[in-house]
């Protein structure tokens, strides 16, 4: 029971000293800026101090239209104090709610409404204003640092209140219109910057601009500014070519700083400084050759020749090389002459960058008449902006021999055939039809597949003429086994099974061979066929061996008990020798018309 | 007087002839005839009309029209399609000349000009032809060598067919790299005002401002940037927008 009771104390004593604690939270919400940029970010700060250490979730972030709610981050602080030997904490733990603004305009953000434990807390309604621009240099120049929720801990490398700044610097405060002017955009962190991406480029009225130089990576170099150490980073370099005259405002830069790992929640963006030149106006007396070129130039001019043949052209090179407005100025026209004919200006530039490098200009002149004419040199002028005044340069007239056109004259390119001295003309062509390749053409395969094909007949033939010279007898037994392969080859297999066929198979066959051969009749009686046969003078013991086959091969058929297994062999036999003979014998009609079929082979005569 | 005789009627007939041909060409080169000729000659080319001709009056008008790129790159398609086009070829050397470049290439010894001069006047038709006749040599030298009597002594045949077939070698080898080349050229022209040579893809310093109408070969592509060499075999990379080749790549699904 004592014991119960003793719990049962200690539970109400933590009850009641918990109750006593929360009755202790204090709560407070700020924002940042009560006026912020369209490109800033506005902090929503909630605090809640208290005696006791306080474990809670954020609370859900204000709803706001026109702000959109990013992120929270969180951080927590204790402090301990001793007074008159009373020791007394304090606990705070604050959540900043980062929002981006997507409009201008008056905005209120609702106040907090949340519970610790049964009791609830609510926080007043915030306004806000977000502006367009901002009146003054953005705040981010100078702005109060963003909250830094690992306090001492925060990078190293630098001091708990980081800053990045994109800062426009003019190579010039003065320049003069038309002059080139370089403005540097610079971006000076001393926090861990990871990345930097240019959004837009806001321009303004009296200029003309190109890139200059743009970096792929933030390359920093240390650098004090406004009495600290910075980083800073070439961002972009832009060439100005001023239009009007005094103060010019150069363009503006907006971009967004990535910060890296965990501190990406920082992640802003940021707009340069605002930056001014004065542009003075090009004095008066302007040469008549100006085309308002503005800058350091050196020119020079040069031709390709002085003695040419009538027809011929020569080129005349102007080289403008230098640091100016090379973009901004034309070429000037060349002085006219009587006795030549001289093109419009062919421009062509190698510039290292923007405003820096060479010009070339080519006139392509052509001689009217023959004699020696002088053409008047190239005149240019320009503004030097380092001296503050006008300049000009002034080719040195040239004499050039123009030589009559002679017959050789035309097959002069002949010998020169690389080097053309004019462009040639259009072709006259009534069509254009389509180009055929006649490597892929159909035609031209079928024709060395026609070449492969004749190849391999011819082969096939000098093969079977040149084993005939070889060995006579074995190609005659070649060729009658080839006979008896396409003829007789069912009567062998039947001569092989000692089969009742093999005679009937082998007149058949024998018939067919004769039939192909000699051109006779596969349906004369067999004394018609040895007639016929002995009037193509094909000698008597052929005959005769052919008519002894043949009465066998009757016999067997027709004659009751003339088939004899027995004697199946000897007539396979004797059907090859027959074949064999017949075979080695050639036709007295075919010897007469063609002697050289005699070394043919039989089946080439019969193919 | 009465009667003219044969070579003042020639002459006549000659003069006329020229002055023909002169008034013809001449109306077809004034200079706002070639805006009128690049608009009636582009549709014919952009339907897919290959003619060495119709893509070497396209870089004409080009070119006088303003144009150097692009008057490089029709030039250039013409050699493609026939390597022999004279007119091309010199308009090329023409244009060359007259826009001096930075990277030039090299001087190349007399002999091998006259190789190549050689080389490309056997245009791929050209080279088609003669590897047909030459096949049918080597043909009938191989039926002669197969039926060529055995007891005779074989060296003129053997002869024959050496030389025929070293010939079709030659020129088969030459039709099947001439063959490779009209279907995948790897030349293209710088089209734009500059472009710069990087020493890898996006990044990095230029190394080189090339200008409009150079030549250069491409080696590799990845995505936007191409590494290219140059006439001097300098090597580094740029951006593919900034170049056309002289055969297009096909795209997906095309035949």
């Amino acid at each position: 029971m004592v014991v119960k009771r003793t719990i049962l104390c200690l539970i109400l004593t933590v009850l009641l000293f918990g109750a006593m604690q929360a009755q202790n939270v204090r709560v407070s919400s700020s924002v940042s800026k009560s006026v912020i940029p369209l490109s800033d970010q506005l902090q929503l700060s909630l605090d809640i101090k208290s005696d006791s250490q306080l474990r809670i979730a954020a609370p859900s972030a204000p709803g706001v239209s026109g702000l959109i709610y990013r992120n929270v981050v969180n951080s927590s602080s204790s402090q301990t104090s001793i007074i008159n030997g009373r020791v007394s904490n304090s606990y705070s733990l604050t959540f900043i709610y980062n929002y981006t603004p997507q409009k201008t305009g008056k905005f209120t953000i609702p106040g907090f409404k949340f519970s610790i434990g049964k009791t609830v807390y609510s926080t007043r309604p915030i306004s806000i204003e977000v502006v367009d621009a901002p009146a003054s240099p953005p705040s981010q120049y100078n702005m109060t640092p963003y909250y830094d929720p690992y306090g001492a801990d925060y990078y190293s490398r630098t001091r708990n209140n980081g800053e990045s700044l994109l800062l426009c610097q003019p190579e010039s405060q003065t320049v003069y219109s038309g002059e080139p002017a370089v403005v540097s955009y610079y971006l000076y962190t001393n926090q861990m910057v990871e990345s930097f991406s240019s959004n837009s480029e806001k321009d303004y009225e009296g200029y003309g601009k190109s890139v200059f130089e743009q970096p792929n990576s933030l390359n920093y170099e240390n650098v004090t500014f406004k009495g600290e150490r910075f980083q800073r980073a070439l961002i972009k370099r832009t060439a100005i070519y001023p239009q009007v005259t005094g103060r010019l405002q150069a363009p503006t830069l907006t971009g967004m700083v990535q910060f890296s790992g965990v501190y990406s929640f920082m992640n802003r963006n940021i707009v340069s400084s605002p930056a001014w030149m004065d542009v003075k106006p090009l004095p008066a007396g302007k040469p008549a050759a100006f085309t308002g070129a503005v800058g350091n130039f050196t020119v020079s001019q040069s031709f390709s020749q002085t003695k040419v043949t009538l027809g011929e052209a020569l080129i005349c090179t102007i080289k403008i090389s230098g640091k100016g407005n090379f973009s901004q100025f034309t070429a000037p026209a060349y002085p006219a002459s009587s006795k030549f004919q001289i093109s419009e200006p062919t421009v062509q530039d190698k510039l290292s960058n923007a405003i820096e490098g060479t010009r070339f200009i080519y006139f392509t002149i052509l001689p009217q008449e023959t004699g020696e004419h002088q053409i008047p040199g190239y005149q240019f002028s320009w503004f030097d902006s380092s001296s503050g005044s006008y300049r000009s340069f002034q080719g040195a007239p040239r004499t050039l021999t123009v030589k009559p056109a002679n017959v050789l004259s035309y097959f002069s390119g002949l010998l020169q055939g690389d080097k053309p001295k004019t462009l040639n003309p259009l072709i006259t062509a009534a069509s254009y039809p389509a180009f055929r390749n006649f490597s892929a053409s159909l035609w031209f395969w079928l024709i060395v597949a026609a070449y492969i094909v004749s190849l391999l007949v011819s082969g096939f033939i000098a093969y079977e003429k040149r084993s005939f010279q070889l060995d006579p007898v074995k190609h005659q037994q070649k060729t009658a086994s080839r006979i008896l392969n396409r003829y007789l080859r069912k009567a062998t297999d039947a001569a092989q099974e000692m089969s009742p066929e093999f005679h009937p198979l082998a007149e058949s066959g024998l018939l067919d061979y004769l039939a192909k051969k000699y051109g006779v009749s596969k349906s004369l009686s067999t004394s018609e066929l040895l007639a016929v046969l002995a009037e193509m003078h094909i000698p008597t013991n052929l005959i005769n061996q052919l008519e002894e086959f043949l009465t066998i091969c009757q016999k067997a058929r027709y004659m009751p008990g003339g088939m004899d297994a027995s004697t199946l062999a000897d007539d396979l036999v004797k059907l090859k020798l027959l074949v064999q003979a017949l075979s080695r014998y050639k036709p007295a009609i075919v010897s007469a018309t063609q002697t050289e079929a005699e070394h043919l082979p039989e089946e080439e005569t019969e193919q | 007087m009465r009667h003219l005789s044969a070579k003042q009627i020639f002459l006549f007939l000659f003069v006329l002839l020229t002055m023909s041909v002169y008034a013809e060409t001449a109306s077809l080169n004034s200079k706002p005839e070639y805006k009128k000729n690049l608009e009636k000659l582009l549709p014919l080319a952009e339907s897919g009309t290959k003619n060495a001709d119709l893509f070497y009056n396209l870089g004409v008008c080009y070119y006088h029209t303003g144009h150097t790129g692009k008057a490089v790159l029709w030039f250039l398609r013409a050699q493609n399609l026939n390597s022999a086009h004279r007119q091309a070829k010199e308009n090329l050397v023409f244009i060359e000349a007259l826009h001096p470049r930075d990277v030039a290439a090299p001087q190349r010894p007399y002999l091998t000009q006259v190789l190549i001069n050689f080389y490309d006047f056997f245009s791929l038709n050209r080279l088609a032809i003669i590897v047909l006749l030459l096949g049918l040599l080597a043909v009938l030298s191989l039926h002669w060598l197969l039926h060529y009597p055995q007891e005779k002594e074989r060296g003129l045949p053997v002869l024959a067919l050496s030389i025929v077939l070293s010939m079709l070698l030659l020129f088969g080898a030459a039709l099947i790299l001439k063959n490779h080349r009209y279907l995948h050229n790897s030349k293209a022209v710088v089209m734009q005002e500059s472009a710069s040579i990087l020493a890898s893809p996006g990044k990095g310093k230029a190394l080189l401002i090339l200008p409009e109408g150079s030549v250069v070969n491409i080696k590799l592509s990845q995505q936007e940037y191409a590494q290219v060499i140059l006439a001097d075999g300098f090597s580094g990379w740029i951006k593919a927008d900034q170049l056309e080749r002289v055969v297009p790549l096909k795209k997906a699904g095309e035949k």
